[in-house]
């Protein structure tokens, strides 16, 4: 008897396509909201993407007051007491999340103080906390990479502790996510490039991590094709709408997989990389993903092996030996990243990135392993492990 | 079907109680389940229990290492590892599942701080290490380490004799 158990959940609402922010105005109608509050960051507001958002707006009638554009990229506790007493100041009823993880963190926690009631994050902290609904909260993501808009997790730094907290509940979960090209077409090349890698790591782990299941492992997998097919793409013209809405599609894909599946060493090494490094997360993944599977290489060989027509193509995968395709699917990953140095400069090895000293190395490693992604990661790893993958992952094979 | 149930819930109560127990004495005797308990609060409760009414044992950190609290369900533990189903802990305890494995297959939540699971998970891994046989351990952890059997039988001796004369510690 098989001992298998899945559970596999996703209850936001996806608008995704040419024009699909011009649908929102009505999804809030339809959930009794007529007084959003916008968050978003500078950059964000620079770039003119608030623009598209209110002029669809403006074209139903309607306007969006209230915008708030300060959130920093590390956001914080304080920021998200400020936006609470701000929405609570102007009789809000809903979140329109506009931005990258650090402002989908933000609003997800700022949802908590705005429908739980309270003053402080700090009640909330940790898993499982919050037992009903939380206001509608929509989430447009303005970069092709993080899932943030499907995930159940939320990640703020308490500014008094001066540490990092996690907030994880599928009551954070937003109620309506939009993929929209407008949205990530002005992301320039090089974050292009590292937020996809990003998406293409979760899609990876989801893939080949302890929680796998079938449900996870068809969006993972339809989300490398994707990622594989359209980057090359967008990187070679950053204005080809159709492309920027497939890699911004399979960011959500990758997001549902790994939010049903989780993530593992990678992640681990990873956010202990980008925490010690101050390297963007995206880049970090590139960096490690394809010696973190080397490391879980026997346990995951077979699951790796069904990846090859996803990251190399059909044609590819029937001309590989079943025995071979494994390692096939590492060296795809390997070219992949080859191509977009050629393009991006995105480092492909610790010392390539110019941010990274071998002396760090210990302190990466004892962060990575006291990290939660370890858990679902299919083979064990200790300190001396992350060590020797940190070892490899310093220059590139001869 | 209910003698079976009230079977497989008194073995894992007393199973708790001897892991409960074995993490304390562990915390004394082995030198890396105590350089883990070092990444831990003093202080901070640790609570295992199986939803809604099951078995439950609870634990603190102290100066010490651990201590092992008894069987009280306070609901108030800084940490709880929660099995969502007897059935759930009978696969645990039974070493047909390991920790990592149960989490990923949504039969345990977590409350408390991820980080702080970790470490606990590492320590509960030693512990099963040093007290099960080989064959047996190597389905209750991840990966079996090296571990040089003389070194191991001391150990799991120490930690057996002293199970049943382990006392219940007031929270501190």
């Amino acid at each position: 008897m098989t001992s298998r158990y899945y559970e596999f959940y996703c209850p936001v609402k996806i608008l995704a396509g040419l024009k699909a922010l011009e649908h929102l105005p009505s999804e809030l109608a339809e959930r009794g909201c007529a007084a959003p509050m916008v968050l978003t960051d500078k950059g964000v507001r620079q770039a003119g993407l608030i623009d598209h958002l209110q002029l669809a707006f403006e074209e139903a009638d309607l306007s969006v007051d209230l915008v708030f554009d300060d959130i920093p990229p590390d956001s914080s506790t304080d920021v998200v007491e400020k936006i609470a007493g701000l929405f609570r100041e102007h009789n809000c009823d809903s979140l329109i999340a506009v931005g990258g993880g650090s402002v989908m963190d933000t609003a997800k926690a700022a949802n908590i103080l705005v429908s739980e009631g309270g003053e402080f994050l700090r009640a909330y902290v940790g898993a499982h906390k919050l037992t009903r609904p939380l206001k509608p909260l929509v989430a447009i993501a303005t970069t092709a990479g993080t899932g943030s808009e499907v995930t159940t997790v939320a990640v703020i730094k308490d500014t008094h502790k001066q540490k990092k907290d996690a907030f994880q509940s599928s009551h954070l979960m937003p109620a309506v996510a939009v993929i929209d090209p407008r949205m990530t077409i002005t992301v320039p090349p090089g974050i292009t490039a590292a937020t996809a890698m990003d998406a293409l790591t979760h899609s990876v782990e989801a893939f080949t991590c302890l929680a796998k299941n079938p449900l996870s492992d068809a969006y993972a997998s339809a989300a490398i094709r994707k990622i594989v097919t359209a980057l090359p793409l967008v990187l070679a013209d950053p204005g080809h709408t159709s492309a920027r809405l497939e890699l911004a599609e399979a960011a959500t894909m990758a997001g549902i997989a790994f939010s049903n599946s989780m993530v593992g060493l990678v992640h681990a090494i990873g956010h202990s990389l980008g925490a010690v490094c101050h390297l963007h997360h995206g880049t970090c993944m590139s960096l490690l993903l394809p010696y973190v599977l080397e490391y879980n290489f026997e346990t995951i060989r077979d699951d790796l092996g069904e990846l090859l027509p996803f990251l190399a193509g059909d044609e590819v995968a029937r001309a590989t030996p079943p025995e071979d395709r494994a390692q096939g699917s590492i060296a795809a990953i390997r070219d992949l990243r080859d191509e977009i140095f050629d393009a991006t400069g995105l480092p492909r090895s610790l010392s390539e990135s110019d941010k990274v000293e071998k002396s760090q190395f210990a302190k990466i490693a004892d962060l990575s392993v006291d990290d939660g992604a370890l858990m679902f990661n299919p083979v064990e790893a200790d300190r001396s492990d992350v060590l020797s993958i940190l070892e490899r992952a310093w220059s590139l094979p001869d | 079907m209910r003698i079976q149930s009230t079977l497989k819930r008194a073995y894992v109560a007393t199973m708790m109680r001897i892991v409960g127990r074995g993490l304390a004495i562990g915390s004394r005797v082995d030198s890396e389940i105590a350089h883990e308990l070092a990444h831990l609060p003093v202080e901070m409760t640790i609570a295992m229990r199986v939803n809604p009414n099951g078995p439950c044992c609870l634990l603190q950190r102290t100066h010490g290492g651990l201590s092992y609290l008894g069987v009280h369900d306070s609901g108030s533990a800084d940490m709880e590892i929660i099995f969502k189903h007897l059935q759930h802990a009978w696969l645990l305890y039974t070493f047909q599942e390991n920790t990592p494995t149960a989490f990923a297959r949504n039969r345990i939540v977590l409350d408390g701080e991820v980080g702080h699971a970790t470490v606990f998970n590492r320590c509960l891994a030693r512990l099963l290490t040093l007290i099960l046989p080989r064959l047996i351990a190597k389905r209750a952890v991840k990966r079996y380490p090296v571990i040089a059997l003389g070194h191991k039988l001391r150990l799991a001796t120490s930690i057996y004799l002293r199970i049943p004369l382990e006392r219940t510690r007031p929270v501190l």
